[in-house]
């Protein structure tokens, strides 16, 4: 599965990407996280709190790094 | 979460101040998008103009008239594009963004409210250190 990572490149956005790839990896799932760092693309989504995690062009989580748990439930 | 719409948005406009003086002077609205504090020592003067600092945007953005062209303006360049392409995609038509800011402004000899002094005081305290944000 594919997970959008919406960010401009700060701290909490490269979290947001570890954190889902460790998570996916620790639950044995294969994810391809993809980073869309281009603000136009960002504002696509309707976003302005980054970072977003979009899963299926849905936006499910933005404005901080998610929670592990939160991560676990996108990958079911 | 609801289900997103994904919209393919279109390049923001960019206004210098030079630009922007002349817009606001048909009639644009200015948004400002600094800091409160900063705002209060020195803003832009002789327009229209509405300050929503960049932190409560996400909120306060339906303050904003549909029928005004805007020009948005932050403490960077980055902030008021965030807020123009969070506009647009609300379905906003007519948003630029000045760049250069308010010292471009006041260089070009446009009206100001406050102190201009302040702003060589603030450009300082920023960028004195390594790792300024201004970059």
């Amino acid at each position: 599965m594919e997970i959008k990572v919406l960010g401009t490149g700060c701290a909490k956005c490269r979290a947001t990407v570890e954190l889902i790839e460790r998570v996916a990896r620790e639950a044995g799932r294969e994810v391809s996280v993809v980073k869309i760092e281009d603000l136009r693309r960002i504002a696509g989504y309707g976003v302005m709190s980054t970072p977003a995690v979009v899963v299926g062009e849905k936006v499910v989580h933005k404005g901080s790094v998610p929670a592990p748990d939160q991560v676990l439930g996108w990958l079911a | 979460m609801s289900d997103t719409m994904v919209k393919d948005l279109p390049e923001v406009r960019v206004a210098c101040p030079t630009t922007s003086h002349r817009m606001l002077g048909e009639g644009a609205l200015l948004i400002d998008l600094r800091v409160p504090e900063a705002v209060a020592k020195l803003g832009f003067g002789g327009c229209d103009l509405r300050a929503i600092p960049f932190a409560e945007f996400e909120d306060r953005w339906t303050e904003i008239p549909r029928d005004r062209a805007l020009i948005l303006v932050g403490d960077s360049g980055t902030q008021a594009r965030k807020a123009a392409y969070f506009l647009m995609y609300q379905g906003f038509e007519t948003v630029a963004v000045m760049e250069p800011g308010l010292a471009r402004w006041i260089a070009r000899g446009f009206p100001v409210t406050g102190d201009p002094a302040a702003l060589a005081e603030a450009s300082a305290a920023c960028c004195s250190g390594a790792g300024c944000c201004c970059g």
